[in-house]
């Protein structure tokens, strides 16, 4: 909302500068969003806070700094006197339905003369950012600018019938609103019809056909309180805000209806040269208001809020504010006033009395609790040591946003039900994701065409996923990277580029790291090359895969480069933990027999490692591949190893022949189980 | 016999230290050590062959004197290595560069909020987490923002498809609904994580954000044990000389509510050019409040016997204020030439 400074000084006898009067506002709780000066008049932006309508006007703004300024004095805008109308005009208005609105104070005034508003008008008007029109219709915006309370005028001879309906709207009526808008409408909207048809969406909008022209002669003025939700859903289901759905929607004043359009009649009194001729006036107030009630322990807001503030102080800030007090000794009974639709307990009461006492003067006080419980945060903590290992290595941590495009879902999986979004973004963003992998795919080729040569990524976060009819959240790091590992140097050193050896070390150190037990198997996966892809096994789980992207990923993605990836479940590899418990280590010295061996291409080093474990004699510590050769002086069909084993025994220092005699065996064996040939 | 055999000794002794003396290169100290030590003609291991002829009574006393010219010819030698060694380390420059070893980064976002756990963590808050879809119930309804009711607006929401009630969380407090239903009080807890808002992405705006909000419940807690408690936090993240300021303000599940903001950090107010607060002086940081009685009656917590408050704040917002990044898009563009400033 805008407000004009030098209007609000007709309205209270204020008497401060524009940046004074900012630092005001904003310590009982409007947000100035911008100052800006309409012909010398500074205006100033405001936020108004939804549950505050009644800061939605001048006198709204005025009665609040009344209530911090204590000193101040508002004066009070001119009513037309209805004393001596008798409004003798046949014409009726009926509510079909008191809770949808609870009061309809309406009159006819005949012989009005519709012009221009004078200058004055149209620049406070053009000043609130409201488009002068006629005389008649600025009026209307004056008033719910000053009072905030909405008023609508017909012209009386574009409705038939003598009457007014408020009722809901029927299967088939349309409506053309002023902003030249046809409308369908249904039992889902309240408007305000004469005899035949709808002439105005209630609280929202009036029709075109009805609305106030050149030509308009006689007049119907409508100022009434319509029910909150049903504006809004009014408003919405056609998708419009205006001034009027905007103050209904957050809750009017059912005391102010009459007094707004005695304010109006006032003002069109001004601007027409002949007296008024008013020859309808229904104030229809089927149930009337009764205010609510609060009980205030007088001692409670020291309490609550932790300020001293005097019992006095207290009673005369929330007079200010309209409540009335009726003392009850050591409490006070505070009534409500009608504009205040945000009260309902002591607690609202707490904030009236500190808000315009001072924020400023609250102080500061450190609570002490006790009892209090603690977990564990191991996901935190498990993430943090993931993040901290990967970045020592190089890689860079990414976040991308938990959705992305239906394709992208695609990448990683193409026969799952996706969890879409109703109403997406766009399409980019139409999906939750169900894997981290679009997003570095995204991020790599970003960075790649920014021509850095190293890209390797990271991103710890929550993938989607239905199971079992139901919504799966799971924690996973995601693992990327392309380009050079290790860049070229001065020293005769070539520029070493990133393949699955290299990618699987560093995703084999990190669970060799924080897992206590893992292996992986040769598997499938339709975003990565076949045979470069391995599932990752956590106790029996499948914890995640790691592999290269395929070419036809790749090139969807706008990728002509290597790029390895892998998925981890986090709270797979958090079940599984190293339990870092200290173990003695062996102290009897260890024995190396090196094994050289040629084996068939069709075996791979999997099938050796399995076939190794399943022999593997109590001794054998350890073992690892050292060397590896094919082509010149080995047959096409197979590859030379060379690999070396430990042995170690816990109870004794072995001795040459015992190493060699149990060394022999597993070669024995091995050569007999996988055809190896011995070299 | 003897004596000549230690006069000999003395002699080679004097040469071999004469010869030393002139030794420059490592290739001479070769030659000189070949020609005293070497296994075949070395003149110390001709000596060494010649003690057998000695008498034997003599032996010992001839052997030590040997050995002892021994250990002074190969300590000399040794020494000698080393002096013209540290020479020839001159002919290479190791000032030339070290290679670059890849370094990565941490994302700024992590680094701030871990920044902000970590103080509170020290206060004596717990973490708790809660799901990114979640329910109508959890995000709105049970923190008091009414069906149908403007304050929702402030919140343009995602839902989800074919599941009724059901959206992206608009904030983590859900979580604290979540966590109150679940514990008796005290409670003291921080819920961290992605939230998301239906905005087009600008400078100032993206459709995913993080936020961390904290919650306390207990007896007797009151309005100004908020603001102490949001005193240390700010003082331990931005420093003690920065001043805050409580706003008025409102929030549906907070009653009163305020909102913070500090004293700009970098000038202090005192810059009406300042890049930071473009002389504002005041810097928005987080909001906060007396929990709403409705919000602790719908978890099962009576507002007459516990009290408590809650605060909530934008970790990319805090991120941007104090890295000066200009454009909350770049938090989410994962360019490594963003990525790699930070951590």
């Amino acid at each position: 909302m805008k407000i004009n400074l030098d209007y609000l000084k007709h309205i209270i006898n204020l008497d401060v500068d524009v940046e004074s009067f900012k630092e005001l506002l904003n310590s009982i709780g409007i947000e100035v969003d911008d100052v800006s000066d309409y012909k010398g008049s500074p205006v100033l932006e405001v936020e108004i806070t939804p549950n505050r309508p009644d800061w939605l006007s001048h006198y709204g703004i005025a009665r609040e700094i009344k209530a911090k300024k204590n000193e101040l004095k508002i004066s009070s805008p001119s009513f037309y006197s209805l004393e001596s109308v008798t409004g003798n005009e046949s014409f009726s208005i009926n509510i079909e339905n008191f809770g949808e609105c609870g009061r309809y104070t309406g009159c006819i005034v005949r012989n009005i003369q519709v012009g221009e508003s004078s200058q004055e008008v149209k620049d406070l008007l053009d000043s609130f950012g409201l488009r002068p029109i006629n005389n008649i219709v600025d009026i209307s915006n004056l008033v719910v600018m000053t009072l905030g309370q909405p008023i609508h005028i017909f012209d009386l001879d574009k409705l038939q019938g003598n009457e007014i309906n408020i009722r809901r709207g029927k299967d088939g009526e349309k409506l053309t609103l002023l902003d030249e808008q046809e409308v369908k409408l249904s039992s889902e909207h309240l408007v305000i019809a004469d005899r035949q048809n709808p002439v105005a969406l209630a609280g929202v909008m009036g029709g075109l056909d009805s609305g106030v022209t050149l030509e308009t002669k006689n007049i119907f003025i409508e100022s009434a309180y319509f029910n909150p939700s049903l504006v809004r859903k009014t408003a919405r289901s056609f998708g419009l805000s205006t001034d009027a759905s905007y103050r209904f929607e957050r809750g009017g004043d059912i005391l102010v209806t009459r007094k707004a359009l005695e304010y109006a009649l006032n003002l069109i009194d001004g601007c027409c040269p002949d007296s008024l001729n008013i020859t309808y006036i229904n104030d229809y107030f089927p149930v009337s208001h009764t205010s609510q009630i609060v009980e205030l322990d007088k001692e409670y807001t020291n309490i609550y809020s932790g300020i001293q503030i005097e019992e006095k102080v207290s009673a005369r800030i929330l007079e200010n504010l309209g409540f009335q007090l009726e003392d009850k000794g050591k409490s006070w009974s505070v009534g409500v006033p009608s504009y205040r639709v945000d009260i309902y307990g002591k607690q609202d009461l707490v904030e009236e009395i500190t808000r315009i006492y001072g924020y400023d003067k609250l102080e500061s006080k450190i609570p002490f609790v006790s009892n209090l419980t603690r977990s564990k945060n191991t996901m935190r903590d498990i993430a943090g040591q993931i993040r901290n290992y990967l970045t020592a290595l190089g890689y860079n941590e990414v976040i991308n946003y938990s959705f992305h495009s239906l394709e992208e879902n695609k990448i990683t999986a193409n026969d799952q039900q996706f969890i879409e979004i109703k109403n997406p973004l766009g399409l980019d963003f139409s999906v939750m994701r169900n894997s981290l992998v679009p997003g570095l795919l995204r991020n790599t080729e970003l960075n790649l065409n920014n021509s850095i040569e190293r890209v390797t990524l990271f991103e710890i976060g929550k993938v989607f996923s239905f199971e079992n009819d139901g919504v799966v959240e799971k924690d996973v790091l995601g693992v990327s990277a392309s380009g050079k590992h290790i860049k070229e140097n001065w020293n005769n050193k070539k520029a070493e580029y990133f393949d699955l050896y290299i990618f699987k070390s560093y995703l084999i150190g990190l669970l060799n790291k924080f897992c206590r037990d893992f292996h992986y198997i040769e598997s499938q996966h339709i975003h990565l090359e076949q045979g470069t892809s391995f599932t990752i096994i956590i106790d029996g789980k499948n914890a995640g895969y790691l592999g290269e992207l395929n070419k036809e990923s790749a090139k969807k993605q706008k990728l002509n480069q290597p790029v390895f990836l892998a998925e981890l479940d986090l709270a797979i590899i958090i079940d599984n933990l190293k339990e870092n418990r200290f173990r003695m280590w062996n102290k009897f010295p260890s024995s190396r027999r090196d094994f050289s061996f040629l084996i068939g291409k069709s075996v791979n080093y999997l099938n050796l490692e399995s076939e190794i474990e399943k022999l593997k004699p109590e001794t054998l510590e350890n073992y690892s591949l050292v060397d590896k050769y094919e082509g010149k002086n080995i047959p096409n069909d197979k590859v030379s190893l060379s690999m070396s084993f430990s042995y170690r025994s816990k109870e004794k220092t072995l001795t040459n022949e015992e190493v060699n005699d149990i060394h022999n065996e597993l070669i024995k064996r091995l050569v007999k189980e996988l055809n190896l040939i011995q070299r | 016999m003897i004596n000549e055999f230690h006069n000999e000794i003395e002699k080679i002794k004097g040469v071999f230290l004469e010869e030393l003396k002139k030794i420059q290169s490592q290739e001479s100290l070769k030659t000189l050590k070949d020609k005293y030590v070497s296994r075949k003609k070395g003149i110390l291991t001709d000596l060494l062959k010649r003690l057998k002829d000695v008498p034997r009574e003599e032996k010992p006393a001839a052997g030590k004197t040997v050995n002892k010219l021994k250990v002074l010819i190969e300590s000399s030698i040794t020494n000698k290595l080393e002096e013209i060694g540290s020479g020839e380390k001159l002919t290479r420059d190791y000032s030339l560069p070290g290679f670059d070893y890849p370094q990565g980064h941490p994302h700024l976002l992590s680094l701030i909020r871990s920044q902000i756990e970590d103080i509170l963590l020290t206060m004596g808050y717990d973490i708790a987490y809660g799901p990114e879809i979640e329910q109508d119930y959890y995000n709105f309804t049970a923190l008091n923002f009414q069906k149908d009711h403007p304050a929702r607006d402030e919140q343009d929401t995602f839902f989800i498809d074919g599941l009724p009630e059901t959206l992206l969380r608009t904030h983590t407090s859900p979580v604290q609904i979540r966590y109150m239903k679940d514990h008796k009080p005290p409670i003291k807890i921080i819920s961290p994580g992605k939230v998301f808002r239906k905005d087009e992405p600008d400078a100032t705006h993206t459709p995913v954000f993080h936020q961390v909000e904290g919650l306390l419940i207990d007896k007797g807690i009151t309005f100004s044990h908020l603001r102490g408690t949001l005193e240390l936090f700010i003082h331990s993240f931005f420093g003690d000389n920065v001043n805050l300021r409580f706003r008025p303000s409102y929030f549906p599940f907070t009653e009163p509510s305020a909102e913070v903001d500090i004293s700009c950090f970098l000038c202090f107010g005192k810059d009406p050019n300042c890049r930071i607060c473009k002389g504002g002086g005041w810097l928005e940081i987080l909001g906060s409040g007396m929990v709403h009685p409705q919000v602790l009656k719908n978890c099962g917590i009576d507002p007459d016997v516990y009290s408590g408050f809650a605060f909530g704040m934008g970790i990319e917002r805090i991120a941007m204020l104090k890295h000066e990044v200009r454009d909350l898009r770049m938090f989410y563009d994962n360019d490594l030439r963003f990525v790699t400033q930070f951590g």
